[in-house]
């Protein structure tokens, strides 16, 4: 296999950053406030028929389809910018990356 | 027998085009040569994020969203049925996490399984050899639920009969030509299969989701004769209620850890990988998990198919004269709908369950050649020779899944899902933890499987009760420590990862080496053009 001639064998974005653990907390609370079954094992209010327990985890497909969006647009805006600060240093780097 | 002759005539007529369309599939964006692993079994990793959505969602809604979740809502209600709704909705955060690192680093290194991104991190032949036998193991009992999802298709349409021939014979007659097309196109043809599938399933979850409430009256009285059956006492134990409407304080647990157990599952699967890593870049599975939820709605609309069954007095009685709650679906569609339009969702039923049944062998299948017999049995075998392995584990893996079918409880499908969920869940440690950290031990990490493999399996072959008589009859179990019960598998993952720290602990101290990491922090974040990075470099070899 080939190495990674321009890079040693520790990598900047291995490190924790700010945006990485803003997108951790937005993902464990996707993960855990729907499993959190107090807060929604009773019957009313019914919407549309549906008792609470039903409608409020389905209320949850959308919820948590917008925190994995919110965290895909945060963790790109942090790799666009590594992008950016990458291709001061090499720029045939930026070239390359601009096909994607 | 009564045979619905226009039903099984659309059924028949719809898996006839989408065979068609199978072997077709291997022009779709042709390579150079399909006679790769790399071609066949991923793709040419050319797929956008429109192929691969259909691809995940193939994979991942199949016989257990049509047929076992409702029939579970039906049998007993929410805390057997319903969490799968939390377990598709907390799945997609839970692959967040990891699905960018292991798309990178098997892109950077050209590894197609799970067991070959295991070997790559930690150099350790014996611990990439559990992890690829217990994906083999796990996938079993997952393709098994995919035959009972296409023989309750059959049943209700009459077709088979009392003799052991009769009634598997359309099936095995099913899976040949499957396997054939897929075999001659790869991933491709799930992949082409899976539009068309998702298509037809979406037409028939709009039409039953909005003629049938309406014919018995709306939610309002779905939900009270749920409720009213749920509260009813059991038949088989009049001392305890038919089933649970709406979980109380001491299900809570049971339910949470069924849908996290289930999440956090569903990635280890040698198919989801498949699936996964077949992507064109490292972005494209994550951009999925924030649209991929679209399904989860799907599946929650059509477990509460499993009430619209209970108001509607669906009689789900098999041709044996013996009521199966795995027929619920197919009786209530062909009581309520047109016999073309029963024909058009059985078709759309079937093939949805015949497609990741074939991704699933195939990727058991990869496995098997490619960390067993490359690895082990014979390290110089060519090509032709790993295509004819390949073609005996598919089998192999197929017959091992029969017999789930023939010695399990066919009763509860759902069941069948969730023991394989507790085999693989043991293998998340070492592959997931490894993306994060080398810091595990990988004795370590080997103690911490076996541990909870062998919990595991004791647990769930005795943890009998609901009560059925068969093993492995029930997936909760009693969690020590708690006193409330909870997904096995879960409780299992727990013990390993309690072996697995103390373990880590304890060999560091002794300075035992910790293997050889093929890998470097690089090739977490490796994307498709980064300067040094190549397309897929020895998807052919074997890593050693």
């Amino acid at each position: 296999m080939s190495s990674a001639p321009d890079t040693g064998p520790s990598d900047p974005r291995w490190r924790l950053t700010p945006t990485k653990i803003a997108v951790a907390v937005i993902l464990v609370v996707g993960i855990v406030a729907p499993l959190l079954v107090s807060t929604y094992d009773r019957v009313e209010p019914r919407l549309l028929g549906f008792p609470f327990f039903y409608w409020y985890q389905l209320l949850w497909v959308f919820l948590a389809a917008g925190l994995c969006g919110l965290s895909f647009w945060l963790l790109k805006r942090e790799r666009d910018a590594y992008t950016r600060t990458r291709s001061e240093t090499d720029p045939g780097y930026a070239d390359r990356s601009a096909r994607r | 027998m009564n045979v619905n002759w226009v039903a099984l005539v659309v059924v028949v007529v719809l898996f006839a085009a989408v065979t068609v369309m199978g072997f077709m599939a291997a022009r779709w964006r042709r390579p150079a040569n399909l006679e790769s692993l790399h071609e066949w079994g991923l793709g040419g990793k050319s797929f956008g994020t429109v192929t691969t959505w259909f691809l995940l969602g193939g994979d991942l809604y199949t016989a257990y969203t049509f047929i076992a979740v409702p029939a579970a809502m039906w049998a007993t209600g929410a805390v057997s049925g319903f969490f799968a709704v939390p377990y598709t909705i907390v799945l997609y955060p839970v692959i967040f996490f990891f699905l960018g690192r292991m798309w990178s680093v098997a892109h950077r290194h050209g590894y197609i399984t799970t067991a070959d991104i295991v070997q790559g991190r930690y150099g350790t032949r014996s611990l990439s050899l559990a992890v690829a036998v217990t994906g083999i193991l796990a996938t079993m009992p997952y393709i098994a639920l995919q035959l009972v999802g296409i023989q309750a298709i059959l049943e209700v349409l009459g077709v088979g009969g009392t003799s052991l021939l009769a009634r598997d014979l359309p099936l095995l007659i099913a899976f040949a030509v499957l396997a054939a097309y897929t075999y001659s196109s790869g991933l491709r043809a799930p992949a082409m299969i899976a539009v068309v599938k998702d298509l037809l399933i979406y037409i028939v979850i709009a039409v039953a989701i909005i003629h049938l409430p309406g014919l018995f009256g709306g939610w309002s009285a779905i939900f009270d004769a749920a409720q009213t059956k749920m509260a009813a006492p059991s038949a088989a134990n009049p001392k305890v209620p038919t089933g649970v409407f709406v979980p109380g304080p001491a299900q809570h647990w049971a339910y949470a850890s069924l849908a996290l157990g289930s999440a956090m599952a569903l990635f280890m699967y040698p198919h989801s990988v498949t699936a996964a890593l077949s992507s064109k870049d490292r972005s494209t599975g994550r951009r999925n998990a924030a649209i991929l939820p679209a399904y989860s709605l799907l599946l929650g609309l059509l477990a509460l198919l499993g009430y619209v069954a209970i108001k509607a007095g669906t009689k789900p009685v098999g041709l044996d004269g013996k009521v199966n709650p795995q027929l619920v679906i197919p009786q209530l569609f062909e009581d309520h709908f047109p016999s073309w339009f029963t024909g058009v969702a059985f078709g759309a039923i079937a093939v949805g369950a015949l497609v990741p049944a074939a991704i699933m062998s195939i990727a058991a299948a990869n496995l098997f050649t490619r960390n067993i017999y490359k690895a082990y049995l014979k390290p110089g075998s060519t090509d032709a020779q790993e295509a004819k392995v390949s073609k005996i584990v598919s089998l192999i893996t197929k017959v091992g899944a029969l017999l789930f079918v023939l010695l399990l409880d066919k009763q509860n499908a759902l069941n069948f899902q969730l023991l394989g969920g507790v085999w693989i869940l043991q293998t998340l440690p070492a592959l997931v933890f490894g993306l994060f950290t080398r810091w595990f031990h990988r004795w370590a990490l080997l103690a911490g499987w076996a541990a909870g493999m062998v919990y595991g399996t004791v647990t769930a072959y005795g943890g009998c009760t609901a009560c059925t008589t068969r093993p492995f009859g029930n997936s909760l179990a009693i969690v020590p420590g708690l006193g409330d019960a909870g997904y096995i598998g879960l409780t299992a993952l727990a013990l390993n990862i309690v072996v697995l720290v103390v373990g880590t602990v304890v060999l560091k101290a002794l300075k035992v080496s910790n293997g050889t990491d093929v890998t470097t922090q690089f090739d977490y974040f490796a994307d498709v053009d980064d300067p040094g990075v190549q397309p897929v470099l020895s998807a052919t070899e074997p890593v050693r």
